[in-house]
């Protein structure tokens, strides 16, 4: 992977501008990567989610030609609507063509990632190197020496050294978006293996409110990587949802990575929904920086065939007085595979810390495997903590009420299947993002069970 | 239209029902009064088809059909419904998207047109009104969170929806105050009629005053020990089970 991965990036620099610092910054974050290599079986956070068949699948990085009809023709489909602002990054580059923010109010703006690359301001290289990010607890016994990459980072260190684009959004301090802005994301390629690597940053402003849809769609039948890198940042007493819908792509491996640093009395919400793609290793890591700060965390996994999703939560709690609550619900048919690991850690000085975390899973099939780990790190008494942990098949005695109202078994199941996730739904605050997500997990539902069924 | 012929049936090693009798013709209200552990509950259950029994002698049929024969969901769509005792929670699942499933599942298979959108919003919101639920029982999940007293009027609910040709409702009653009983009776007065019959389990003769029975039969030990008309649960108002109790052994 990573030879062919240099070849095409070779290639395609030579047509992209770009300044000395980015240059340098790309080198050292490729170096970074050869140290550690790609995450194995070895490193404990990577032990249900093998990188092997990725590390032998050779890729192009040229995006090549954008696919402009094709992208055109997704975006349309994909769009929001109304009068919501839309980003659309294709193949790892922004489409300006493509992205209509005119509807965006003042104090937001909008910048392309590969325009800041080619200028010589460096104002995010310290945002945009990997080594910057701590490891997870599991995964850096003994401990990484600053300016190292951690070892189970060499996909964000593989994302900087091949970034392509991506955007930067920036809110204004007291700046509330009355409609969500949606970041578009599509993957397409035919004819060779496509790799995308793209960064979206986004940066909330002292007061401010915003909801985000990051949403993932790709083409084609070729087998693709997507290796998404999202940061946000919430200053003091903003809020932020982030809406991150998986969808299409039953050839795509997607490897995404969102980090959240969360400011005093900031609020953030990460809703995430994985319907699509192959085979998806998803990392959330939020961190609490100051105090009275909230976040909510769900997760909806819709996994059937042969595909696999791994979900790994890490929230840190640093400073008192913060309360996050975590909920994922996957569903998992026929061989595929459902991986949820959370972690909690609760620093020493973090008095007062309230964190829920619960991780309800259903089996459809005797074949299906879900792995489900609730871990907690407590280090100060003064603290609320839970954790609640299920994997099950459908319970009888709802399937038997249903039949007994003359609604046959298969119906039932799928009815039943359809409330566990759905169940969850009303975490969502935003009615139309609500509605929409819901839209997407029965649409992912009724390939499940036939449509109409549930 | 329902006819019962010596049914036996155990739960595990133990016999529950010793060889029941009845009949029920089109319009009849039935009650089976009789103290705990008679076996009232179980007899609904056989009747509904729940597999936590096993038949294991008698026949049951039931519009000329060997009801034994069908599958739980087969007995529901050939119009035969069970007021749960304890009625079930279903996280996730909005009553009314329950109750639409349930009644265009009966629909297709008895060949009928689903009923639409309009169509069954109309039957509900009357049907809600007749019971006095509030509007926002709709958009509730099914039962969860929902008073004793409410999942029993929600179990009518679904009875008006569904209009059943044959239905038991197994100690409906139980856990009512006395305006949930009158409302719960009134629902079930709005069906009677129509060919449509009742078998009511009930332990006390309260819910008979509000929903007069044609027959009233006593179930003692697992078996009916005495029949009569509606005199029958003032009586044992009155008298109480005791002396059945010998009568059965």
């Amino acid at each position: 992977m990573i030879e062919s991965l240099q070849r095409s990036h070779e290639a395609w620099i030579t047509q992209s501008p770009e300044s000395a610092w980015a240059r340098d910054l790309r080198r050292r974050s490729l170096e970074a990567f050869h140290e550690v290599g790609l995450p194995d079986k070895k490193l404990e956070g990577w032990r249900y989610s093998s990188t092997a068949k990725l590390a032998r699948q050779a890729y192009v990085h040229d995006a090549g030609p954008l696919f402009e009809a094709l992208a055109g023709e997704l975006a349309g489909r994909h769009a929001l609507g109304g009068a919501c602002a839309e980003v659309v990054i294709v193949n790892g580059q922004l489409a300006t063509g493509l992205s209509r923010l005119s509807s965006l109010p003042e104090g937001v703006e909008v910048t392309s990632l590969g325009d800041l690359l080619a200028s010589d301001e460096a104002a995010l290289v310290a945002r945009l190197d990997p080594t910057a990010w701590p490891s997870r607890p599991d995964a850096s016994r003994g401990g990484v020496p600053a300016g190292n990459l951690a070892p189970d980072r060499g996909f964000d260190a593989l994302n900087t050294a091949f970034l392509q684009g991506g955007v930067h959004v920036q809110i204004a301090s007291g700046v509330e978006l009355d409609a969500p802005l949606q970041i578009l994301l599509i993957s397409v390629g035919e004819g060779a293996p496509n790799a995308s690597h793209a960064r979206v940053l986004v940066t909330c402003g002292r007061g401010s409110s915003a909801e985000l849809v990051e949403r993932h769609v790709g083409l084609g039948s070729e087998p693709s990587l997507v290796n998404v890198l999202t940061d946000l940042e919430l200053h003091e007493g903003s809020s932020l949802g982030h809406h991150l819908w998986r969808l299409q792509g039953e050839h795509a491996t997607h490897i995404g990575h969102v980090r959240a640093s969360v400011g005093r009395d900031a609020r953030f919400k990460s809703h995430t929904a994985w319907l699509g793609a192959q085979w998806v290793r998803n990392d959330l890591d939020i961190r609490f920086i100051g105090e009275g700060a909230e976040a909510l965390a769900t997760g909806i996994t819709v996994v059937d065939g042969k595909r696999h999703v791994d979900n790994h939560t890490w929230l840190r709690h640093e400073v008192p007085h913060c309360t996050s609550r975590e909920i994922y619900k996957a569903i998992a048919a026929d061989r595929a595979t459902s991986v949820f690991d959370g972690q909690i850690a609760i620093a020493p000085h973090a008095a007062r810390t309230h964190a829920e975390l619960t991780s309800n899973n259903l089996q459809l099939s005797e074949r299906a495997t879900i792995f489900a780990r609730p871990q907690l790190e407590i280090f100060n008494d003064d603290v609320v903590a839970a954790h609640g942990c299920t994997v099950g098949q459908l319970p009888e005695e709802p399937l038997t009420y249903l039949r007994t109202r003359g609604v046959p078994l298969a119906q039932a199941r799928a009815l039943l299947t359809r409330g566990f996730v759905l169940d969850m739904l009303a975490e969502i605050e935003h009615e139309d993002l609500r509605e929409q997500t819901g839209r997407w997990v029965r649409e992912a539902l009724d390939r499940l069970f036939g449509e109409g069924a549930a | 239209m329902l006819n019962i012929v010596d049914l036996r049936a155990r739960v595990g090693e133990t016999e529950i029902l010793h060889g029941i009798d009845l009949q029920i013709q089109p319009g009849e209200v039935h009650a089976i009064m009789g103290p705990n552990g008679s076996g009232k509950s179980t007899l609904g259950k056989v009747l509904a088809g729940l597999e936590d029994f096993e038949v294991t002698g008698g026949q049951i049929s039931y519009q000329g059909e060997d009801l034994l024969d069908l599958s739980i969901e087969e007995r529901a769509q050939k119009g035969i419904f069970l007021g749960f005792q304890y009625p079930i929670e279903i996280p996730g699942v909005s009553n009314d998207y329950f109750l639409k499933t349930a009644l265009n599942a009966q629909r297709k298979a008895r060949g009928e047109e689903e009923v639409g959108t309009a169509d069954f919003l109309r039957q509900l919101k009357e049907a809600m009104a007749l019971l006095e639920m509030d509007k926002r029982y709709r958009k509730r999940f099914v039962n969860v969170g929902f008073s004793g007293g409410e999942k029993k009027r929600n179990e009518i609910l679904q009875l008006l929806m569904l209009k059943p040709d044959f239905a038991v409702l197994d100690e409906t009653d139980s856990g009512l105050d006395i305006d949930a009983l009158q409302v719960v009776a009134k629902g079930v007065n709005a069906l009677r009629g129509a060919g449509r019959a009742f078998l009511l389990i009930t332990h006390y003769e309260r819910l008979l005053r509000y929903i007069e029975p044609d027959h009233v039969h006593v179930l003692v030990e697992g078996r009916i020990v005495r029949s009569g008309g509606k005199d029958l649960a003032d009586e044992l108002e009155s008298s109480g089970y005791t002396e059945y109790g010998e009568e059965a052994r």
